[in-house]
């Protein structure tokens, strides 16, 4: 049996002399199923070639020419002797058939058949294999079955099996059981040792992914850390005390206190970033930094307990803005578009849309449609019993009874620029050509009116105070009872985004100045607000001095005191209007000469000094005021500066410590100073008015400072933002991370 | 050292022993066994591994020696190992047959040597079971692989030796790689652990450093109030300082250059001269403090509060205040310029000069401290202003440093766009004319009417030199918005109409190219000069767009983020890093040398302006223009222009302020507030020395750039001209105790 799949070919050649026995080997062949076929020197050579020798072979040349070449070609030749002729006979040394292996047939007939039966039938090809099998089992044997003698491979042991398999029934060459035996250790040799070495490979590889695995990994997270240190650097690249004062002084005070970094320029601004105006909150944050925020105008409770802000998809937020917690997030309208309004307790929204008019108890969140027909309602207010809203029309204005939403009045006019609910009830101003009024909106009568240029553009908001409309860039008030606008000191270059009422302070929204708040009195800017946010479009505020600014995406909350002057002083503050003052222990005093010299006496001394001014101008001082835990001392100019000392007691003796330099935004002149009872802030009488800025009179030290900026910072911050402070400091400092809207319902 | 293994027949003993003898005198070590190690079934172990390790195989041929079967196993094996063989006949003299010995194994030795031990260990490597650490390494691989690679290896090692090579090989190849991985794994986390540990200190040291640099600019701030010329001397004595150049953790290019601009933010008076000198360059000084004037050209008045804390702006025949200025410290004089453009307003620590119309705060001059009775005066062309002291001493600043007005005109600029290679500026009105400047002249060489629009807004060159794309609402249709050709050298207008109704916002092209980028409501598209759709991505509200010359779109969108359109894809790409915050929509975007710059919104207060690089094949976004980089309040802005290389960039904010920065630079930047309009059409001469602008209120000027912000050594040479000018002027005595 051969290995060759198919059936074996065989070509026996001979010369003509041999001829005859020739075609006994072949008639041989094919009885023992080989297939003949003819002597090939080119394609398809025979597997087993058959030459017959003889001396008459020898003797034709062409015949051994012929006979070298299909030995060349074929893949066993097997040459046969059949007389005396000898191998060197058949060719130069080297020559194909002389260097075979011959089959002696000389003692035999060429007649027998048996021979060649053996001859056709023998695996010559696999001889060679073998032999080499053959010793490499006696040297095992004989070394003891050392398995180093073993065939190694696989492959070379499976083409082992196959050669023993092949020549089992091989007339010459029969395996023997000891080479069948070292095969068979062989093969288990060869697969235990392929195992190992797959192994070996699949260890090498799974280490190299490992490695190659966590070099990325690591990679990664690198990358990561830079970009988070890199936007951390830029985020930090501008400490803006100015216009990002919250952030600034925490920032200031983490990298002082973590660095041990106390220099005097650090801390003053740090003091700077104190003397800023700080949000209470920001709403939405959490959305913001999700990409899905959505805030538009806000409503306020009367107490300012509770806020509702408009969001997206016909939804109304209600939060607490002290703490920017949401309470509830409603559908109220079918529509993107739609305007709101809530009576001062709370308890009552009524909503307004292109498909009518609604209300909400916001207990229950009970909605009530009313059958309001009347033209689409732009802005609503509502009254502070809840039974009428007032609304804007395209066409003018009209009373609603929030009973059943008939139409209680109406009054046309050209534009509607303002629908407000104020402490002496609902109000509109509306305009008509040149014409604007300001109205009652219950009777509808007007309570004021004023003439503007007919092509002007103009904005308005309503307030306690009466009617505030900007025209042409320029501001007017329009008060109860007048019949023309009173000028208001200031102006804008552009349209105002939006405009909103707190006593006598309005919020101008611009977008080449954000949002700024003006004394209606002076025209005196107060105070820039949002401005550490983009795009600020809306502005809102209560009576009661909390104001928002939004951006369309987040809305910051922030109150008016500090900022708005008030016409008494708080109760409990202590107040000096006088060039001396003195502790009720007498342990420190302050006194002026009007001019700029002012002597501090502690210590049973005088000690001198001279004002200097922030440019270092002299100024005339007009009213100090000293008092003590901690020890300190304010002082009032002429020319309406405020300047506040903290006395600190050091090893070099007392050190003053300035905490708080502030101006009066009208630039009046100071009549009286001094602190709140808490001395959490000062008290300033100038013009009339009293104003009550922060004194930051205890932010002195890493932990003065850190419970000023604990108690006034806002109440929730961006994960950004918390995550770029260490965790033991936003633990320290109590900051919180926003928290997300509930789903709408 | 091998040895030579010697096979002999047993009776031969006596002859072998001898021969043995003979080759140890000669340093030849023999093995031969000593005992009956040969005869058995089974061959002794030793006799194998002797055969292997042996330099040389010595056959003691004899009769005796041919019937052994022992001896021919021995021959045998030596065989298969492929030791050299030395056959030797029993015959011979043995001193002869030993000199033959020791020479053949003397001339085989050095390799066979070194093969006898590779099957030596091979066979350990195979029985050990392939254990790796019974590899060759190192110089031992080293040295067979050099050697057998002359002497082919084939012809002398076993299948199993070459099998132990090769396994060797590849192990030490895996060792190889292991160790460079390790290196590098080993480097990459003690750099990690540097950058971790320095990234921890550093987010501290970014803390710091943020805080150095914040500090810097604060002290300088503050210090700057009051004596701007010790400012400039403790500067430079900080930045020569030894002690603080090793020390200090923010001694690097950016901080010395922050410190250094950050010194020089002050305006110091540039010129002193007496009263005799002053009148004859024109300057007017009063005989007495004024708390009151009108400015001829506007009708506008000022007056001071009675406690020089606030001034009002009115004007004549109107009633009521325009606005109401608070000042910084109390004043005493005030004086409009000539052309009515600035109110200066005097104080004891300096001049602070107001927007005669707005009563914004431009700039404020010290440097001098003008006693009460000082007083004010323009000079005629009212680029200076000066203060006389009462002891007569005039101290002059330049108020207009780097501006110089070339025009005032009644229109309302919106836009603007470089062409004619450079040479011209054309700047877009809001009633759709368009007004062309020469950019090094300054004059305007022409203004076109061709297009009548309620409103245009945005402005991109056409593939012409004199052709423009313009949004606008025309005005004949005010309601809709269109993008419209217009041929200013045919003085034709054409509507681009846009595919399904979009609305366009903004545009952009390259000045004499094929295409031109428009943002849409609801699209970016892609056209070419016929207005044939060539890209289009749906789903942006687009509020701002610009290309580049290789056909790369950056857009703005209104929910504030910045996006990449490169050249023939259907998608655009977000940036990686970006990080949008609410409002901040981006309202005019700059490109240059592979930088996008955009502005808007929250620019510069609310962190709205956006910078985009490509790191690694990938668009980054970083910070655009900061607040550090200006003192302005802004909180949005509408223009923004980079210079043909990409090397710097101008920036108009909405109160006036031009900044312009040297990206690639990095610490270049200039911040100049000397106009209080909103400057809305920017270009860029092409030297990069000079920005032509087109204000919203009608003016067009040319502003110095200031190529020394990109300049350490310039600066400093500023620093020391301020303190030595100081020191002239008699302003600053270098008393301070600088330390």
């Amino acid at each position: 049996m051969s290995m060759t799949s198919g059936q074996r070919s065989v070509c026996v050649f001979a010369c003509e002399a041999d001829e005859r026995v020739a075609s006994v080997v072949r008639d041989v062949a094919r009885s023992e199923g080989l297939r003949v076929v003819a002597a090939s020197t080119g394609d398809a050579p025979a597997d087993l070639c058959i030459v017959l020798m003889s001396l008459s072979a020898v003797r034709d040349h062409e015949f051994l020419r012929i006979a070298n070449a299909v030995c060349s070609n074929a893949s066993v030749t097997i040459p046969v002797r059949l007389d005396e002729v000898r191998p060197e006979q058949a060719g130069e040394p080297g020559s194909p058939i002389r260097e075979r292996n011959w089959a002696d047939f000389s003692q035999r007939s060429g007649r027998d058949q048996e021979p060649w039966e053996l001859l056709v039938r023998s695996n010559v090809e696999l001889y060679d294999d073998f032999y080499d099998l053959d010793e490499r089992t006696r040297r095992w044997e004989l070394c003891d079955h050392d398995a180093s003698y073993l065939l190694q491979d696989v492959k070379a042991a499976a083409r082992a099996h196959e050669v023993l398999d092949a020549l089992a029934d091989d007339p010459y060459q029969r395996p023997t059981k000891v080479m069948r035996d070292y095969v068979e250790a062989s093969t288990q040799h060869a697969h235990r040792e392929r195992k190992r070495s797959i192994r070996n490979r699949v260890q090498t590889i799974g280490s190299t992914i490992f490695v190659v695995i966590a070099l990325l990994l690591f990679s990664a997270f690198m990358r990561s850390f830079l970009a988070r240190g890199s936007l951390l650097k830029e985020s930090m690249a501008d400490l803006e005390t100015e216009y990002d004062p919250e952030y600034a002084a925490l920032r200031l005070l983490q990298i002082g206190a973590d660095e041990g970094i106390n220099s005097d320029t650090g801390f003053y601004q740090t003091i700077d970033a104190l003397s800023s105006i700080w949000k209470i909150s920001e709403l939405g944050l959490a959305e913001a930094e999700a990409g899905t925020g959505t805030q538009g105008e806000a409503v306020f409770t009367g107490d300012g307990e509770r806020v509702f802000v408009a969001g997206a998809e016909g939804t109304v937020q209600s939060w607490v803005p002290r703490t920017a917690e949401a309470a509830d997030n409603r559908y109220v309208s079918a529509r993107d578009r739609f305007t709101f309004d809530a009576t001062p307790d709370g308890a009552l929204l009524v909503v307004a849309d292109e498909d009518g008019l609604r209300r909400f108890d916001t207990s229950t969140w009970e909605r009530v449609d009313l059958g309001y027909d009347g033209p689409a309602i732009e802005s609503v207010a509502v009254s502070a019993d809840g039974m009428r809203a007032l609304g804007a029309t395209e066409d003018g204005i009209v009373l609603v009874d929030l009973d059943d939403g008939t139409v209680a009045a109406k009054l046309a006019a050209d534009s509607t620029l303002a629908v407000e609910r104020t402490p002496d009830g609902l109000r509109a101003l509306v305009r008509t050509d040149s014409d604007v009024q300001f109205v009652d909106g219950e009777s509808l009568n007007p309570l004021a009116r004023a003439t503007i240029p007919e092509s002007a553009d103009c904005v308005g908001a309503i307030g306690e105070i009466g009617a505030v409309i900007w025209s042409d860039g320029r501001l007017g008030l329009l008060a109860p009872s007048a019949d023309e606008l009173s000028p208001i000191a200031f102006s804008t270059k552009s349209r105002p985004l939006d405009l909103a009422i707190s006593g006598e302070s309005v919020i101008v929204v611009t977008e080449e100045g954000g949002s700024q708040v003006v004394d209606v009195p002076t025209g005196a800017t107060l105070a820039r607000l949002g401005t550490s946010m983009a795009g600020v479009v809306f502005a809102d505020a209560t009576e009661a001095g909390l104001m928002s600014c939004g951006n369309g995406v987040t809305t910051s909350i922030y109150s008016l005191e500090g900022i708005a002057p008030g016409d008494e002083a708080p109760s409990g503050a202590l107040v000096s209007e006088s060039l001396e003052c003195s502790t009720s222990d007498g342990t420190f005093a302050i006194r002026s000469d009007g001019a700029e010299k002012f002597v501090l006496t502690y210590g049973g001394k005088d000690h001198d000094y001279t004002f200097q001014g922030t440019h270092g101008e002299r100024d005339d001082i007009t009213a100090v005021a000293c008092a003590y835990l901690p020890a300190r001392y304010v002082i009032g100019t002429r020319s309406g500066g405020v300047t506040t000392y903290t006395m600190l007691q050091g090893e070099d003796g007392i050190t003053m410590v300035s905490t708080r330099e502030w101006d009066t935004p009208d630039g009046s002149s100071v009549e009286a100073v001094g602190w709140t009872e808490d001395g959490e802030r000062l008290v300033v009488r100038a013009g009339g008015r009293w104003w009550t800025p922060y004194a930051n009179s205890d932010a002195i030290g890493l932990q003065g400072i850190a419970s000023t900026i604990k108690e006034r910072e806002p109440a929730v911050w961006t994960k950004a933002e918390i995550e770029s402070f260490p965790e033991d400091f936003v633990e320290s400092m109590g900051m919180r991370v926003a928290t997300p809207l509930p789903e709408p319902r | 050292m091998s040895h030579v293994f010697v096979s002999y027949a047993r009776v031969c003993k006596d002859y072998v022993d001898r021969l043995a003898d003979e080759l140890e005198a000669r340093g030849v070590p023999v093995w031969q066994d000593t005992e009956q190690l040969r005869f058995g079934e089974v061959w002794d172990a030793r006799v194998n591994d002797a055969i292997r390790g042996a330099s040389l195989v010595v056959l003691v041929v004899s009769r005796e020696w041919c019937d052994s079967e022992p001896c021919q196993n021995e021959a045998s094996q030596a065989r298969y190992y492929k030791r050299p063989i030395l056959e030797v006949s029993l015959e011979r003299d043995v001193e002869r047959t030993a000199i033959q010995i020791a020479n053949e194994y003397r001339r085989v030795s050095p390799i066979s040597s070194l093969t006898a031990t590779v099957e030596t260990r091979a066979e350990s490597w195979l029985r050990g079971g392939r254990k790796r650490r019974d590899l060759l390494q190192g110089r031992s691989l080293r040295e067979v692989v050099r050697l057998l690679k002359w002497d082919h290896a084939d012809s002398i090692l076993t299948d199993n030796a070459k099998s132990f090579i090769l396994a060797s090989k590849r192990f030490a190849r895996i060792v190889c790689a292991f160790a460079v991985l390790s290196a590098l794994v080993s480097l990459w986390a003690l750099i990690s652990f540097l950058v971790v540990k320095i990234g921890n200190f550093g987010a501290t040291l970014i803390g710091s450093y943020g805080y150095g640099s914040s500090l810097l600019t604060y002290s300088s701030e503050i210090g700057n109030r009051v004596d701007p010329y010790l400012v400039a001397d403790v500067t430079t004595n900080t930045l020569d300082n030894r002690a603080w150049t090793l020390s200090s953790i923010i001694n690097d290019g950016y901080s010395r250059q922050l410190m250094m601009r950050s010194a020089l933010d002050a305006i110091t008076p540039t010129e002193r001269m007496d009263a005799e000198e002053a009148a004859s360059r024109g300057f007017s000084f009063p005989d007495a403090t004024r708390t009151r004037a009108t400015a001829d050209a506007s009708s506008i008045t000022a007056e001071l509060s009675e406690n020089g804390a606030v001034v009002t702006l009115s004007t004549d025949g109107d009633s009521g205040a325009l606005v109401t200025a608070r000042l910084e410290m109390p004043s005493f004089d005030l004086s409009f310029s000539p052309d009515g453009r600035y109110l200066a307003v005097l104080g004891e620590g300096g001049i602070a000069i107001l927007d005669g119309h707005q009563g914004s705060q431009l700039l404020f001059l010290n440097g001098t401290q003008n006693p009460e009775g000082s007083t004010l005066a323009w000079s005629p062309d009212g680029s200076l202003v000066a203060v006389r002291t009462p002891q007569d001493y005039v101290f002059s600043w330049p108020v207009r440093q780097d501006t110089t007005i070339l025009a005032t005109t009644g229109s309302t600029f919106v836009d603007g766009a470089s062409v004619k290679g450079g040479e011209l500026a054309a700047f877009l009105a809001s009633d759709g004319s368009i007004t062309f400047v020469d950019v090094s002249s300054g004059s305007i060489e022409d203004v076109d009417d061709s297009l009548e629009a309620a409103e245009a807004l945005h402005l991109a060159p056409g593939p012409g030199e004199m052709d423009f794309y313009v949004v606008a609402r025309p005005a004949d249709d005010p309601d809709a918005t269109r993008l419209i050709h217009v041929d200013c050298a045919a003085g034709t207008v054409a509507e681009l109409s846009l595919p399904d109704g979009l609305v366009p916002t903004c545009v952009s092209a390259v000045a004499g190219g094929s295409e031109l980028a428009v943002g849409c409501e609801g699209a970016l598209l892609m056209l070419d000069a016929t207005g044939g759709v060539r890209n289009r991505v749906d789903g942006l509200n687009v509020s701002a767009v610009a290309m580049d010359a290789d056909g790369r779109v950056f857009a703005g969108t209104q929910s504030g983020d910045l996006v990449v359109l490169e050249p023939g894809a259907s998608e655009v790409t977000c940036p990686e890093s970006a990080v949008t915050r609410g409002g901040t929509t981006p309202l005019a975007i700059a490109v240059g040398s592979g930088r996008a710059v955009s502005v808007g919104k929250g620019t510069v207060c609310g962190n709205g302006s956006r910078a985009l690089t490509r790191e690694w094949g990938t668009w980054v976004e970083r910070d655009g223009i900061t607040s550090s980089m200006t003192d302005s309040a802004s909180p949005y802005a509408r223009t923004i222009a980079a210079s043909s290389d990409g090397s710097l960039f101008v920036c108009g904010l909405s109160d006036g302020t031009l900044v312009t920065f040297f990206p690639e630079d990095g610490f270049g930047v200039s911040a100049r507030h000397e106009l209080g309009s909103e400057l809305r059409g920017i270009v860029i001469s092409s030297d990069r020395t000079s920005v032509i602008g087109a204000a919203g209120d009608g003016t067009i000027v040319r502003v110095a750039v200031d190529l020394a912000a990109n300049d350490q050594q310039a600066l400093r040479d500023r620093l020391d001209e301020r303190v030595r000018q100081g020191l002239e002027f008699g302003l600053y005595h270098n008393e301070a105790d600088i330390s």
